[in-house]
């Protein structure tokens, strides 16, 4: 018996040595070391090229995502990840890549920058990349696609699928669009995928994508990619096979009950056309996708406003402790597969110990596989009234899920916590003891409203068209008298005729506004020093006789002209009171002396 | 004789044809401004805000916004948000309040206590004007854009009378003194107008709305992103492309940001140089 004991023991010990000292087993389950690598395929190429960047997790069973959002260089093409196990050495190691295909947006030299990871409180950094990015494409294009591909370049390696006789230019045009759909049946709000599937035997791009609304359900249309990938086996239809390409996908949330159509799309595909010409061209073809019916249920009484989705929900508070003068910022988390975007969070209300300020929302929204998925956070800022411990109760989300057995109500309620306010409140001792005025101004109000009339205060006069043209009037008859002075009046001083008759008007105006008798003397020796030519102190009334006389003016007009012209020099030295009497046979010496002129004018010429 | 009587006709023309125009267009302009503008209205918007009632007074405030503007009305309307626990829209309204009366305090008091609410995430001390920008914004308060407007106008009528005595009567002393002091004044006045109608043009601040925007190296979501900002960030817009301005927050903060993510103070501005 003891022997036996012993021998046992003895295997034990045995395969206790041969397993802790077993390369396979022991750095295989216990000591694989973490490690995070970048790498890329090239370091210099082209604009029109694809750069493979891969990361690479050793050691780590369910990495994050690399966060590529501050690759701005580049923009992100494709990316894919593959899991696999190596035993290098006799050590089994585990790894994890992430590869992405990356197009350059400009030329240069561009920065891929370095990524940092945290595993197990250990942070890793991945080494940063300088690429040199010039024109064109310097890769040649291989069976390894160097190159993006565009939608059909597998064609010219896929040997096996078409055959040499079948080339795509020999053949006739194969290209069919088929629909598909998750669910032919679902409920109001649940998660549909549409997806557009391309069936090619034909060479042929794509060039014209139907984007069009479909009525009756709230849509999250997936982005078109810049290359498509055809599914990892081609697929037969009417005993044929075909390359198969997903084309487009779109997320549906029904909005409406009862059955909804989803309308025909239209796509246009350009293919090669070897009928038209010995050189290359291409024609387009279209291809339309036949109708989908959809019926769609209500949700059940107690589900009718529930979101429709899987979610998981839960509150989050920054501190457990914090001032009473400060604020708290509380986070309430829904995060899940559904439709994210309508999603409201629950609220906490104000009580006599908080005061609950309107939340900050935040929808951080993701297409992947299985549909619309993400997270809605809202910030919900908190002030407290009053120190202690002060409680928040447990907040309650319920979403309706569809996929369970019949489709359930979920409910979901978030965990009760407590917030240890410390301190004291400032405002309120302040408020004891300085004036409600004083509080205002030290900013615990506003102040208060303005009252009184208003009036539209931004019509501004220099924005009138009134404005500019009173501005530009002054300036403008300026500019016009000048032209007077300059032309028009230099124009008349050399024309004899013009020269006369203007002389003349000139001469009556003046006469019939004048007021007393003093002013016809002045105004008649202006008039004869023109017209004579006379300097002044050669006009008096001896040279007026034999002026006139000369000119065959008759005597009685000659002895008038002279009697009015010596009356005013006389009331010029010696002016009379003005009477009514006086006035009027001033008018009257005025009208006579008036016509005396117009006869004298016409026969006298201007010198 | 008749050589005396012209200049003053002349001048009584210009005074008249002045005269006449502004009667002519004014009226009609402020009857239509008054029509929907009313202060019946506004007292009516101030008795519901007194009663605590600030949803509805923020109604009608708007309402009257869509038809005129004044800066009462401006921050009243800001009162309103900030009681509502909007201090962002508030913020918006205080600085449209501020851009039609600079130096009214209780806007600046105002706009000091929205800047502290804990909503707003804006922190960042406005830069003070210094001892020059603020003696332009004092006599910008005296000194409205509407007076000097009518100055301007007043010295180009002076100008031209003494130019057209100058034409008429020829050189004399005191006509060159008189058109060269004028002429001084009338620059002077103009230059300024001009310096004032274009701020007033180009005035273009704004303030960030949309949570978690970012200030980008250039129009597009695919330049790299340079700064994050909060909701209630003032900034000044530079330029502008497409559906991006360039905007600056100081010296040190600047970038690109998508117009729909902030507001404008002027609700109208000119817009700023555009880039193809």
């Amino acid at each position: 018996m003891m022997k036996h004991k012993r021998c046992l023991f003895a295997i034990g010990y045995v395969t206790a040595v041969v397993l802790l000292f077993c390369p396979g087993f022991s750095t295989g389950i216990y000591a694989e070391e973490v490690e995070v690598k970048a790498s890329v395929n090239a370091e210099k190429i082209g604009i029109e090229d694809v750069l493979i960047y891969t990361v690479t997790f050793k050691g780590v069973s369910t990495p994050r995502p690399p966060d590529l959002s501050q690759m701005g260089d580049f923009e992100i093409a494709q990316r894919s990840h593959s899991t696999n196990f190596q035993n290098i050495n006799g050590v089994w190691s585990h790894f994890i890549n992430y590869n992405y295909y990356l197009t350059p947006r400009r030329l240069g030299t561009l920065t891929i920058p370095p990524l940092s990871f945290n595993f197990d409180g250990q942070d890793y950094k991945t080494q940063s990349f300088q690429i040199e990015v010039v024109k064109g494409s310097i890769t040649p294009k291989q069976p390894t696609r160097q190159r993006m591909p565009s939608i059909f370049d597998d064609f010219d390696n896929d040997e096996d699928l078409f055959p040499q006789p079948l080339r795509p230019q020999d053949q006739e045009i194969d290209i069919q669009v088929i629909p598909e759909i998750s669910k032919r049946q679902a409920r109001k709000g649940e998660q549909l995928i549409y997806r557009v599937m391309l069936y090619t035997r034909t060479r042929a791009q794509l060039s014209m994508i139907s984007n069009q609304s479909l009525p009756g359900f709230w849509q999250e249309w997936y982005p078109v990619p810049e290359s498509f990938e055809p599914l990892p086996a081609p697929r037969v239809l009417n005993g044929k096979n075909y390359q198969v390409f997903e084309i487009r996908k779109v997320a549906l949330f029904p909005n409406k009950t009862g059955d909804i159509t989803i309308p025909s799309l239209k796509f246009q595909f350009v293919v090669p056309d070897n009928r038209l010409s010995v050189f290359s061209s291409s024609r387009p073809v279209y291809r339309s996708t036949t109708e989908l019916t959809v019926q769609v249920s209500d949700l059940p009484p107690g589900a009718r406003d529930l979101p429709v989705g899987k979610y998981s929900f839960n509150v989050q508070a920054t501190k457990n402790q914090i001032d009473v003068n400060d604020i708290l910022t509380l986070k309430i988390i829904v995060s899940g597969s559904g439709n994210i975007k309508t999603i409201n969070v629950p609220e906490f209300t104000t009580n006599e110990y908080y005061k609950i300020y309107p939340a900050k929302v935040n929808r951080n929204v993701s297409l992947d596989d299985a549909g619309v998925s993400g997270t809605v956070e809202a910030e919900v800022p908190v002030s407290f009234k009053q120190t202690g411990l002060i409680s928040f109760p447990p907040l309650e989300f319920n979403y309706y899920d569809a996929n369970l057995p019949g489709g359930q109500v979920v409910k979901i309620a978030s965990e009760p916590f407590t917030i240890n306010v410390t301190g004291a409140k400032e405002k309120q001792e302040k408020a004891s003891t300085i004036p409600q005025t004083e509080i205002v101004k030290k900013g615990e109000d506003i102040e208060f409203i303005k009252t009184g009339e208003i009036y539209h205060q931004e019509n501004y006069f220099y924005d009138n068209r009134v404005f500019i043209f009173l501005v530009l009037v002054p300036f403008l008859l300026n500019l016009i008298y000048m032209l007077k002075v300059l032309v028009f009046d230099r124009f008349i001083s050399q024309n004899p005729i013009l020269k006369q008759r203007k002389l003349l008007n000139t001469t009556t105006r003046d006469l019939e506004h004048i007021k007393d008798y003093g002013e016809i003397s002045p105004i008649l020796e202006h008039y004869l020093k023109e017209k004579t030519g006379l300097g002044l102190s050669a006009i008096n009334n001896q040279s007026i006789d034999s002026l006139l006389s000369g000119h065959s003016i008759s005597d009685g007009d000659i002895k008038t002209f002279i009697q009015l012209k010596s009356r005013s020099e006389s009331s010029r030295f010696s002016p009379e009171k003005p009477t009514t009497q006086s006035t009027t046979n001033l008018k009257q010496d005025i009208k006579t002396l008036i016509d005396i002129l117009k006869r004298i004018d016409s026969r006298i010429k201007i010198k | 004789m008749s050589q005396t009587k012209h200049p003053f006709t002349h001048l009584f023309l210009i005074l008249f044809i002045a005269w006449w125009s502004g009667n002519l267009y004014m009226p009609t302009l402020t009857a239509q401004e008054n029509h929907n503008f009313s202060t019946e209205r506004f007292t009516e918007a101030n008795r519901l805000y007194q009663e605590g009632q600030y949803a509805q007074a923020l109604s009608i405030y708007l309402d009257l916004d869509q038809k005129g503007t004044h800066w009462k009305l401006y921050y009243n309307i800001g009162n309103c948000y900030y009681k509502l626990e909007q201090p962002v829209s508030a913020k918006i309204y205080y600085l449209r309040a501020q851009r039609l009366a600079p130096f009214e305090p209780l806007i600046q008091d105002n706009l000091d206590i929205t800047n502290k609410h804990p909503l707003l995430n804006d922190k960042t001390p406005n830069p003070q004007p210094d001892f020059i920008s603020r003696l332009m914004l004092r006599i910008e308060s005296i000194l409205s854009l509407n007076v000097l407007s009518i100055l301007l106008l007043l010295m180009v009528i002076v100008f031209n009378g003494f130019i057209f005595l100058l034409i008429k009567k020829g050189k004399r002393r005191w006509l060159i003194y008189a058109v060269s002091f004028s002429l001084v004044i009338l620059l002077t006045i103009g230059i300024y107008h001009i310096y004032r109608v274009n701020k007033h043009e180009r005035y273009d601040i704004a303030v960030i709305v949309a949570p978690d925007s970012q200030l980008r190296s250039g129009p597009g979501e695919n330049n790299t992103v340079l700064f994050k900002v909060n909701p209630g960030l003032q900034v000044k817009i530079i330029e502008e492309s497409r559906d991006w301005v360039q905007v600056s927050a100081s010296s040190n903060i600047a970038g690109w940001i998508q117009s729909s993510n902030l507001e404008r103070i002027k609700k109208n501005p000119i817009q700023p140089k555009r880039q193809p």
